[in-house]
């Protein structure tokens, strides 16, 4: 049983692994190049089925689906990279801050953290939206602040258990400050519980992106993304099915990928 | 008399990873009906494990056989999951180390307690609830819980540990089992609770002639309470036989060294072998006086609640002294501590440092917990110096290197995890670490409790060379007071936050005026 | 009783906070309503006087106030893209919206529990690892991918679902609940998935803990322990994420809506956000903030109840 169960680890790992750097290096190779350029319309070859020429088909546009999908793929990354850096910096030091200073301050902020944790994100982000309007850098900020609670709960919860261990008291003893103590004592030893919180922050924020952008909050034109080629797709279901299934394939790769890391908690 | 349980070369193996992990290499030992047996041996010698193989409630990867075991008339190796569950709750129970784990936490003490009844006595209590509830009530009083009739619909975390263990026999008793398998069941619980366990067994013996199959890893608990005994080491058993003679006469090594630990405990410290310090040149490090410590809580309702850990408590220590703090869990000697480190601040009192002592280092009675999991043995070491300052990275290394030395451990030993090193290896790097900086004061919070007796033992006498060497003063805290007296000069007792004893060792020893110092000491 | 009190007093001030901010959001921050109703040329005292009709001049607390006690009556305003009372507009999609939401949580009910219960006999077997791999696909994908999928399978490949024919109610009944069917799915398959798995854990672990032993011991079956021990341990935090999930399911049926073009709450709330008509917008999130709030406190609560330890 033992046996099977690291072989099913090795699986787990090598395939959300593999998931992730075909998407990853798809969406990279896109920054610099794509076999033609994402918004060139081709009027003769609309919808065209894939084939040698179009990887992934053409759309209603006649753009190539391949080209726009490899484009759309690193949008999708960079934003889902910011989000979680906002929320995961900003709420790493909310958290562990209040968790270690504790008193009134803490109860304050926790009080709102706690509301706010109990809204999805993508409810906030739409409301957040709806107040300053669309496009990539207020979708990075509005899903950013919607994920700095789950971050904040996480830490804290981690430094409350921490701070309490006689390791934490010892260090004191030695005369060693609160930054010291929090940084090379304390960080360290909450890295697990961190780098789940930040596999399974990413996957939330693949999927809010492509969420939001999926219902016209989220990027705008010209930048390409996923989410939308998929709200555009719809219409053509019945004519090009491959428009919508490239883009919502390439998104199921990634947050599956995580995912598999994700349930092992390697980083 | 008849033997009940019959045991005849047990083994019991793990499998993991395609390694085979030997438990248990062939155990042979009987239980004759009515009889007390004890199985002694320290932590990992597989005694545990031999309880739970009784039962059948090993984990699956284990793979068991014998030559015999059985139980009665029946076959233990051959039992079915139907006929173990017959005989499990009905004919064999078992109570556990851990009580505050081991009941469920979300039923009531009524429903886990006659739970067994329903299990096994089908004809008499299933239909009748009435009847069910008068036994719960006869059962739970017998396990000395008086209060029994406002205990029924209460949850285990209402109870305290003692309570606890009450139900848990109770669970046990209910349905008067034949062999009654007690794993530890006083370890978690204070001296004077223990006694009262040990007396509750006994008194089931005498009424229900159950056997008592008792595992320990106190030899005093054995001593006092079996007929028969096993000692147990490495998953064999080295010598067994009737309890007063392997007591008075050992054959084996290892009983021999056993008892010897023993001895020594209560031998106290012998007269005038060091010579008493004098008194009136040597300084005091350390001075409290009449230190009071309050919790105010405020509860939902507004009300305050103030619980007081210390009550005027005054008391000096000093250079060169090993002064005994001594009392139960929630006596308040580790508020007393934690506030002479300043980790607490008292609401009353004053706590004085002397000259070139105002940083008391600190060793803890779990050194895993106390030790940062996460860094290596060599960072740990030289974090204190980090912070000190004014060492240059390689006389901070040469310093590290010294310090692992002096606690007897090897160069080698830097670039390990906490998690790497055995329990008496984590507490010398404890050890080491609340010396570097060569501290005048350093308390020592139950720095051996967590030990096995032979490991406790060498870190006693560590602690004692470097005391001589380095001319520090301990405030030594622990509950246990023999593992108090063979290393104090002056013994002070706390009882609910007061001071209700403190002179020197011996005198306390021989003639303690106290009630709950009597106590303590078994009296 | 006294904890249930206090929840309700909790719930009430985080009410207020939510709508003062939402207050603050759209009637405030967007800028002036009068000046984007009657176009950027209009003439100046004809803004100042509607200004002054919508009471635009006074201050803002006496607004919120105002709008906050018509609001507790249900009265949200009048749309400026319908030119009708909000309170109707919304009416009829609210009901749409609610069934679609329970729909969903019936899905996720009936399905989480025998799926996550199906690889705690054996951790690590077989079993376990077929539902992993199953649980894995489904929190991973994207909800409005998912119903975009069955869309595709179900209505284009295998004919069994009118696309994009949503039938009211009132038309037909039958109509109206089987066309809700797939969107149910889309929403329910990622939370199915992450609840089976919670649900695993939660078993899992606590077939671990000593008691278990205990229960052992006294000899029951490995049946009744875990009917009787461990099962009533597992589901105190299930029910409550359940009562959670209620927050996260209402969310993504505002996602879902847009892809079957099912005419409900989310639908209404896309359309008002890019016409900027702010009052529909104000009352969509309020009412949702408030069935949020709720399902929350009935998951303190009902954490409470289940738990002898909290108190």
């Amino acid at each position: 049983m033992e046996q099977s169960r690291k072989i099913k680890l090795n699986y787990d790992l090598t395939i959300g692994c593999m998931l992730i750097s075909a998407v990853l290096i798809f969406a990279f190779v896109g920054l610099f190049y794509t076999p033609y350029p994402p918004n060139e319309m081709n009027l003769l070859a609309k919808n065209d089925a894939p084939s040698k020429e179009h990887l992934f088909g053409t759309d209603n546009f006649g753009r190539d689906v391949f080209s726009r999908v490899m484009e759309g793929a690193s949008t999708s990354f960079m934003i889902a990279f910011c989000v979680v850096a906002v929320g995961a910096v900003i709420g790493t030091f909310i958290g562990s801050v209040t968790a270690y200073y504790g008193g009134w301050l803490d109860e304050a902020v926790m009080r709102l953290n706690d509301m706010l944790a109990a809204f999805p994100s993508v409810l906030l982000a739409i409301v957040f939206v709806a107040v300053v309007g669309p496009g990539k850098y207020n979708l990075i900020l509005a899903l950013g602040i919607t994920f700095i609670p789950s971050f904040a709960r996480v830490v804290r919860g981690e430094v409350l258990v921490q701070k309490q261990l006689d390791y934490v008291r010892n260090a004191k003893l030695m005369g060693a400050g609160d930054m010291r103590i929090l940084l090379f004592h304390i960080l360290p030893n909450i890295k697990t519980a961190l780098s789940t919180a930040l596999l399974v922050g990413f996957q939330n924020a693949v999927l809010s992106e492509a969420g939001m952008s999926y219902l016209g909050l989220g990027v705008t034109q010209p930048d390409p993304s996923l989410g939308r080629m998929l709200s555009e797709a719809q219409s053509y279901l019945w004519s090009a099915p491959w428009y919508a299934l490239a883009p919502g394939l390439t998104i199921l790769a990634l947050t599956l990928g995580i995912g598999l890391i994700g349930r092992r908690r390697v980083l | 008399m008849k033997d009940l349980l019959a045991v005849q070369g047990l083994r019991l193996a793990f499998h993991k990873r395609g390694k085979n992990t030997e438990i248990l290499q062939g155990i042979d030992f009987s239980v004759a009906e009515g009889e007390i047996f004890g199985i002694v041996g320290e932590s990992g010698s597989g005694k545990s494990m031999t309880a739970l193989s009784l039962l059948g409630l090993l984990p699956k990867d284990a793979v068991v056989s014998a030559e015999k075991l059985r139980f009665g008339d029946e076959d233990l190796l051959s039992q079915t999951e139907k006929g173990w569950c017959h005989l499990r709750g009905n004919d064999i129970t078992m109570v556990f180390q851990e009580p505050m784990t081991s009941l469920n936490p979300v039923l009531t003490i009524e429903k886990q307690v006659e739970e067994g009844l329903l299990l096994h006595d089908t004809k008499q209590y299933c239909k009748d609830k009435g009847a069910r509830r008068q036994r719960v009530l006869e059962v739970l009083t017998e396990a000395g819980l008086p209060e029994a009739e406002t205990l029924l619909g209460q949850y285990p975390h209402q109870l305290s540990g003692g309570m606890r263990q009450r139900v848990m026999i109770a669970i046990a008793m209910i349905c008067k089992p034949r062999l009654l398998i007690a794993d530890e069941p006083t370890t978690a619980l204070d001296a004077s609770t223990q006694k009262k366990i040990l007396s509750l067994l006994s008194y089931y013996r005498k009424t229900y002639h159950t056997a008592i199959l008792f595992i320990s890893h106190d030899l005093r608990l054995i001593r006092k309470l079996c007929d028969k005994v096993a000692v147990m080491k490495d998953g064999k058993i080295v010598e067994s036989g009737g309890a007063k003679e392997v007591f008075a006469a050992p054959k084996h090594s290892y009983t021999k060294q056993l008892l010897a630990t023993l001895e020594r405990e209560s031998l106290r410290k012998p007269q005038g072998e060091e010579t008493e310090p004098d008194t009136k040149t040597v300084k005091d490090i350390l001075q409290v006086r009449n230190a009071t410590l309050r919790y105010i809580e405020k509860n939902l309702f507004g009300k305050t609640e103030v619980t007081e850990a210390l009550h005027n408590v005054s008391f000096s220590l000093k250079q060169g002294e090993i002064l005994g703090l001594v009392g139960e869990s929630g006596s308040g000697k580790s508020s007393l501590s934690k506030a002479i480190t300043g980790l607490l601040r008292l609401t009353e009192g004053e706590i004085s440092l002397s000259e070139g002592c105002e940083h008391p280092q600190m060793v803890f009675q779990d050194p895993y917990g106390s030790l940062n999991p996460a860094k290596k043995i060599g960072w740990i070491l030289e974090e204190p110096l980090k912070i000190k300052g004014g060492m240059t990275k390689k006389e901070r290394r040469q310093r590290v290197q010294e310090a692992l030395k002096e606690v007897e451990l090897l160069p080698e030993h830097a670039k390990r995890y906490v998690r790497e090193l055995s329990g008496g290896q984590r507490q010398r790097v404890a050890i080491a670490a609340a010396l570097i900086n060569q501290p005048k004061l350093v308390i020592l919070d139950e720095p051996v409790s967590a030990l096995d007796a032979t490991v406790q033992e060498q870190i006693l006498e560590l602690l004692c060379r470097l005391q001589q060497e380095h001319g520090m003063s301990y405030l030594f805290v622990s509950h246990d007071m023999n593992v108090v007296c063979k290393i104090c000069d002056r013994v002070m007792v706390l009882y609910q936050g007061k001071l209700v004893e403190q002179g020197e060792t011996q005198e306390v020893f021989c003639n303690p005026q106290h009630e709950y110092t009597k106590e303590l000491l078994g009296e | 009783m006294r904890y249930i009190a206090k929840k309700i007093g909790t719930l009430i001030i985080t009410l207020v906070v939510i709508s003062f901010f939402s207050f603050l959001a759209f009637s405030v921050i967007p800028g002036d309503a009068a000046l984007s109703s009657l176009g950027m040329d209009a003439d100046d005292e004809a803004v100042e006087a509607l200004r002054e009709e919508l009471g635009l001049n006074d201050p803002v607390l006496y607004r919120y106030g105002k709008w906050l006690l018509a609001a507790v009556q249900g009265d949200f305003g009048e749309s400026l893209q319908y030119y009708m009372p909000v309170k109707e507009l919304l009416a009829d999609k609210l009901p749409v919206t609610f069934v679609l939401a329970l729909y969903s949580m019936g899905f996720i009910i009936v399905f989480s529990f025998p799926l996550g219960l199906l690889g705690t006999k054996r951790p690590e077997g077989v079993t376990d690892h077929v539902v992993t791999v199953f649980t894995q696909l489904g929190m991973a994908v994207p909800p409005f991918f998912l119903g975009i999928l069955l869309t595709y399978l179900f209505g284009i490949v295998l004919h069994w679902f009118p696309i994009g024919s949503y039938v009211g109610y009132e038309e037909d009944a039958s109509a109206f609940f089987s066309y809700l069917i797939l969107p149910a799915t889309a929403i329910a398959v990622p939370k199915i998935s992450m609840l089976a798995r919670f649900i695993r854990n939660s078993v899992v672990q606590q077939k671990q803990l000593d008691y278990v032993r205990t229960a052992r011991s006294k000899g029951n079956s490995e049946r009744r322990v875990l009917l009787k021990h461990v099962l009533i341990n597992a589901m105190i935090p299930v029910v409550t994420m359940l009562a959670m999930m209620a927050a996260d399911v209402l969310a993504g049926s505002i996602v879902i809506e847009q892809v079957f073009n099912i005419p409900g709450f989310g639908r209404l709330l896309i359309t008002s956000i890019s016409n900027r008509d702010y009052p529909v917008v104000q009352a969509i999130v309020l009412y949702i903030a408030a069935a949020v709030v709720i399902m929350n406190a009935v998951a303190d609560v009902l954490y409470q109840k289940l738990d002898p330890r909290v108190s």
